[in-house]
């Protein structure tokens, strides 16, 4: 198998890597690598997780490297020198995709997008699954009036349709976000480079940045309410008991000992909320909320697309499309790595190994 | 007391730390976090100073936060925000869209049973085969569907192509008697209008209910493979029973979950029905909201927010007590 032999490569290097910083870890981690080693085989026995890996996979480096292959700039309206090009159908004055309204190529745009939607659900996930995950923890493990207070401010949030709560916040946060953009320039071009955009249009961004703060907000509560729900059960184990019999320290306890055993849903529900930040992420922009001229993302695109649908399909149809795959990646990746996590199916995997 | 009745005056109780919460929060959204809320309650950039002025001080903007607090919620209870777009008390704007993302709301989960449903209990039924692969991965596709794609796509199909439907206006109810043309239609017996209605709602309630199907299909089937593996089905096979009367066992030992996935699916399409209302052009609460935000209404952002929180919590209230029915051995 090929992809054995990709796992097996990947893994060699990961090692690598690792060992060039702390030099015994392979010797001290051989078993965790192992581990590691069989669950990537596992998933490479699932046809619908390849390809679910092999679409995200496709997504993360499309988002990484788009800005930087896109053939023209999203700042370049090249309608103003050549009105011939406003609103070009795919494939005429050689626009693979076709331009928008100022005569822009699609094709650059979808690049750049793609780069907006992976920073958006990168940063959602990165910020908002850990507050959640801590929040849990503590929840779950101190329990009494720590847990109430906790599991009633998640309630609130719990009581808000995701998209609803999403767009009040998305609508009323790029004002506060705009003046914090022209106060701390540092930031502002820190969010220009990662954004993949010039310098000069980071006080454009503060739409963008405040659909993810406003993601972020709306994403912690379900990994609260889920991480306290698997403590309770973990916390009565014997494991849990003999541990602190030893004297560890309760940070410790929950981060070193509990965490790790209830890490997989975690993984898990993770991965299939990249599809849902870059579904929810691409609705609000959709509804006007997200990247503001001359930044575009995909929801902006099909946004200028849809008022003026069906003569300019093109720009619904190619980001529509974009934005299916992408889901359509992390959600068949999750569901074959939950396969892969439960202990009954992966032993039938395990056998055919 | 009954232990039900006990059960419903415990559930009511912890309501209201949540409600509260949720007004804070509209509250924050509101007040606290523009950064010029006065200017854009008062009609954003162009607006007057003394207009400004007035505003100022009709929501008590040069009082400390708590007391701007106070006074909001008690207009907000007193039902008396005034929307500065429309001119109407917003919780009026809000009852006049109400009907419609009801109506859409519940074409939505009834496509999303109607197809979820049987879906599920095939791909159960036929567990480990090639009908259950594909119906995992139909639920796949319909969680990943993006549902302007999938808007569009139909818009082009049956309003460009086949000229089907119509998207604008909406069928009001001849006799009013709940205020839901749907329901009213139903009990009048009024044909016409109820094909009306069905016409202008399908489409928009098959695309908001696609994703609920994929996820209805793949609960029921989880849920009915459990109860499939329980020790009474095999002693009802023993027993010699035709196929069709286990399953109605099997079924009625799968529903808690199931019921539970229909209420929390209500509640997705509360917040799928802004984008599906913008699309198709119905004027309900949704589009309300998104037009609010467009120009900074934020009295009607306030109200439909809390709207749309209460809706929520209650449905998910209706649903605890909907197990005690559905499951005699629940018990409070």
């Amino acid at each position: 198998m090929i992809l054995d032999k990709a796992a097996d490569g990947l893994l060699w290097l990961l090692v690598k890597l690792i060992t060039l910083i702390r030099r015994d870890w392979y010797a001290k981690n051989k078993a965790r690598v192992e581990e590691w080693r069989l669950t990537l085989y596992a998933l490479n026995r699932s046809p619908t997780g390849v390809i679910g890996l092999f679409l995200s996979l496709g997504f993360v480096v499309v988002g990484v490297v788009g800005p930087l292959v896109a053939p023209y700039s999203y700042n370049q309206f090249l309608y103003l020198e050549r009105p011939e090009l406003y609103l070009t159908p795919p494939g005429e004055y050689g626009m693979p995709l076709g331009t928008d309204i100022y005569g822009r190529d699609v094709l650059s745009l979808m690049l750049y997008g793609a780069r907006v939607s992976l920073v958006i659900s990168v940063i959602t996930i990165a910020l908002g699954v850990p507050l959640g995950i801590l929040l849990g923890l503590l929840a779950g493990y101190y329990g009494g009036k720590i847990d109430e207070a906790i599991m009633r401010i998640t309630d609130i949030f719990l009581a808000f349709p995701a998209l609803v709560l999403a767009l009040a916040l998305a609508a009323t946060l790029p004002q506060r976000i705009r003046e914090f953009l022209i106060d701390q320039p540092m930031f502002a071009s820190f969010m220009a480079a990662i954004f993949g955009v010039s310098a000069e249009d980071a006080i454009h961004l503060a739409p963008l940045i405040s659909i993810f703060t406003a993601l972020i907000i709306v994403w912690w509560p379900s990994y609260a309410r889920v991480v306290r729900g698997m403590v309770l059960v973990e916390k009565e184990k014997t494991y849990v008991e003999a541990a602190r019999a030893l004297g560890f320290s309760t940070w410790r306890i929950m981060t070193r000992h509990i965490l790790p055993n209830i890490m997989s849903p975690i993984i898990v529900l993770a991965t299939f909320d990249f599809a849902t930040v870059n579904l929810l992420a691409a609705g609000l922009s959709f509804l006007g909320l997200g990247a503001q001229p001359p930044i575009v993302d995909w929801g902006s695109l099909i946004n200028m697309g849809g008022s003026r649908f069906p003569t300019a399909w093109w720009l619904v149809l190619f980001p529509g499309v974009a934005i299916f795959l992408t889901a359509l990646g992390w959600n068949l990746l999750g569901d074959a790595l939950r396969d892969v996590f439960d202990p009954k199916f992966r032993r039938r995997i395990e056998f055919r190994v | 007391m009954s232990s039900f009745r006990k059960f419903l005056l415990r559930r009511f109780l912890t309501f209201i730390p949540t409600i509260f919460g949720v007004v804070f929060i509209t509250y924050l959204i509101a007040y606290a976090i523009p950064a010029d809320p006065v200017r854009a309650w008062a009609g954003g950039e162009k607006a007057k100073p003394e207009v400004i002025e007035k505003v100022k001080q009709y929501y008590y903007f040069d009082r400390p936060w708590y007391e701007q607090f106070y006074y909001f919620l008690v207009r907000l209870f007193e039902g008396t925000l005034i929307s500065p777009r429309t001119g109407n008390n917003v919780f009026a704007d809000v009852a006049a869209r109400f009907s419609v993302t009801f109506q859409l709301t519940l074409f939505s989960i009834f496509f999303s049973v109607a197809i979820g449903l049987p879906l599920g209990l095939i791909a159960a039924y036929k567990r480990d085969t090639k009908i259950d692969t594909a119906v995992r991965i139909f639920a796949l596709i319909g969680v990943s569907m993006p549902a302007f794609l999938l808007a569009y796509l139909f818009i082009l199909l049956f309003f460009v192509q086949f000229r089907a439907i119509t998207l604008a206006g909406v069928p009001t109810s001849k006799v009013t008697i709940t205020g839901v043309p749907l329901i009213d239609a139903l009990i009048t017996g009024d044909f016409e209008n109820l094909a009306q209605i069905v016409a202008r709602y399908w489409l928009p309630g098959f695309v908001l209910g696609f994703a609920g199907a994929g996820i209805i299909a793949r609960f029921v089937r989880n849920s009915t493979v459990e109860a499939l593996g329980a020790d009474f089905v095999e002693y009802l096979h023993a027993k010699g029973l035709p196929v069709g009367w286990v399953r109605r066992h099997v079924f009625k030992n799968s529903l808690v979950p199931i019921v539970t996935i229909i209420g929390l699916e209500f509640g997705a399409s509360l917040s799928g029905a802004p984008i599906t209302e913008t699309i198709f052009g119905l004027p309900g609460l949704g589009y309300y909201a998104v037009q609010s935000i467009y120009y900074l209404d934020f009295p009607a952002i306030i109200a439909t927010t809390f709207v749309f929180a209460i809706i929520y919590v209650v449905t998910n209230f209706v649903v605890d007590v909907l197990y005690a029915f559905i499951d005699p051995r629940v018990r409070y």
